[in-house]
């Protein structure tokens, strides 16, 4: 099934079967599937969740959470 | 080398056109007999044993190579040599231009011929996405999909022919690509798109091309055709299914046309290399394509094509095909991330939980990509946690050119910023990660 994520009805990307697609005109996928939904329009979600806001700066985020994972591998 | 001695001349003999030779029979350094000759006797340059090696030719035109025992001359013709000398002697020198014979005494001028070849994976070496391809690989041998990096199947429909990287049946290569037949009597081919950065640079250019294919035996395909074709419309943004119509003399699809007539090319069992050479790019190509396709329509099941050692050259003639690892320009277009059938849990990109059911991990490119390309996955994916693993039940790939955010969401909740790796789920299956940005 393919459906395609629109925030204020411009497409952001494509979810289709295992396919993540970017909206992006130089991808062969993109294109195809435009052209796809130009015969028979598929189904068309709006983006209503926020980004997420972390709570700390994001580089030090992944670097705790990188300590966190060796340790408990450890 | 031995020094030749020369044959004396009959005394007396004959009349009519004669030639006069002089003669220094004491080896004094002065003339001290000369005589005529009437050409019975032809004169002789002969080599220490009495062997004549120059005579002069019958009427007299010039000077050749002696026959030797009553047969053919050993050395052939002298006026061979500068017929052949002329015809090079003929051109006009150039800057970076060399000749070469068209024909056996007849010449021309090329360009300095280039050894690059603008084919990528022109061997088939490169096979990130698997080394075989039938109707239930995670990518099927189906119309229009790439299989061998920067290969692309085209055929009639799905499941025409299976596609495997073989060993090479040819001398200049390690592999090569084989079309065993799946379903009998349809046309099918692969294609290679050539991206922009290359191709605009050849406007007004002379090009070459060549491959090398076989067939074998009990499974003949009769024929391969070869076409060179350009995109005139919006750069890398091409139809990749450039096959319009698959009927007699294939059509290509808007705003492909094809520099050469294509023609049968017969098969044997045998390694053979074809050429098609000395085309030119046209002024307003943007992309270029090289499909080599069995358009035979008698292919039966399990029927072979083997073919390698592809190469589009700049210039008018093709070289010999020389092999190169073409691994990382292969990745600009797609890159394996993960394929994996281990059973155990393999990670993949690290990252960390937000948002109760959501993670997000990121993967930085081994390479600087063509553009922003389009995630591919397969088998059940995972984020491990300390504290748990969850199946990943939605998976989004925000990727630029250069790198790839994976944003999941996950089957079970999380408190905010802790550590998570997506990984595969120790099922058995086969689990990957692909990042295409093919033409």
């Amino acid at each position: 099934m393919t459906t395609i994520y629109v925030k204020d009805g411009i497409i952001q990307y494509i979810q289709s079967d295992g396919m993540s697609i970017p909206a992006d005109e130089k991808n062969r996928d993109y294109r195809k599937v435009m052209a796809q939904d130009a015969i028979t329009p598929f189904k068309r979600v709006e983006i209503v969740k926020p980004e997420p806001e972390p709570q700390i700066d994001r580089l030090a985020d992944i670097e705790a959470a990188l300590l966190d994972l060796a340790e408990a591998i450890l | 080398m031995s020094s030749p001695t020369f044959r004396p001349i009959p005394a007396g003999s004959g009349t009519g056109d004669m030639t006069k030779a002089v003669y220094d029979t004491d080896d004094s350094g002065t003339v001290d007999d000369s005589t005529l000759w009437d050409g019975e006797a032809l004169p002789s340059v002969d080599d220490a044993t009495g062997g004549q090696v120059l005579a002069l030719k019958s009427d007299k035109s010039a000077l050749e190579f002696a026959t030797v025992s009553g047969g053919a001359s050993a050395y052939g013709d002298l006026t061979d040599i500068p017929a052949a000398i002329a015809s090079i002697d003929g051109l006009t020198p150039a800057a970076n231009k060399i000749p070469y014979y068209t024909a056996a005494d007849a010449g021309a001028l090329m360009d300095v011929p280039e050894r690059g070849n603008l084919i990528i994976n022109g061997d088939f070496s490169v096979a990130q996405r698997g080394t075989s391809f039938v109707s239930d690989s995670w990518r099927p041998n189906s119309d229009d999909s790439y299989l061998l990096d920067r290969w692309l199947l085209l055929s009639d429909g799905n499941d025409i022919v299976d596609v495997t990287q073989i060993a090479s049946p040819f001398s200049r290569s390690r592999y090569a690509l084989q079309a065993e037949v799946e379903t009998a009597n349809k046309r099918f081919g692969v294609c290679q798109i050539i991206e922009a950065n290359t191709c605009i640079p050849l406007r007004g250019q002379k090009i070459s091309i060549s491959f090398a294919a076989k067939t074998a035996t009990s499974k003949v395909i009769n024929n391969v055709r070869v076409a060179v074709l350009e995109w005139t419309s919006t750069a890398d943004a091409v139809t990749s299914d450039v096959v319009a119509n698959w009927a007699t003399d294939l059509t290509w699809a808007t705003n492909w046309a094809a520099l050469n007539t294509p023609a049968n090319l017969a098969l044997t069992t045998s390694e053979q290399t074809f050429k098609v050479e000395d085309l030119t790019v046209g002024a307003s190509c943007n992309n270029l394509a090289v499909f080599v396709w069995v358009d035979d329509t008698d292919c039966a099941a399990d029927d072979i094509l083997q073919l390698g050692e592809v190469q589009i050259v700049r210039g008018s003639t093709a070289p010999e095909f020389v092999a190169t690892d073409d691994i990382f320009a292969c990745m600009r277009r797609n890159i394996k991330l993960l394929n994996t059938t281990v059973a155990t849990r393999v990670f993949a990109i690290g990252g960390y939980t937000w948002g109760d059911s959501y993670a997000d991990a990121f993967a930085q490119h081994p390479v600087v990509m063509a553009g922003g390309p389009t995630c591919y996955t397969f088998g059940s994916l995972q984020v491990m946690t300390s504290t748990a693993n969850y199946d990943i039940t939605v998976l989004n790939a925000n990727s630029t050119d250069s790198m790839t955010l994976f944003r999941v969401t996950k089957s079970g909740a999380n408190s905010n910023g802790e550590s998570a790796v997506m990984c595969t789920k120790n099922d058995g299956g086969a689990h990957g990660v692909y990042l295409e940005a093919e033409l």
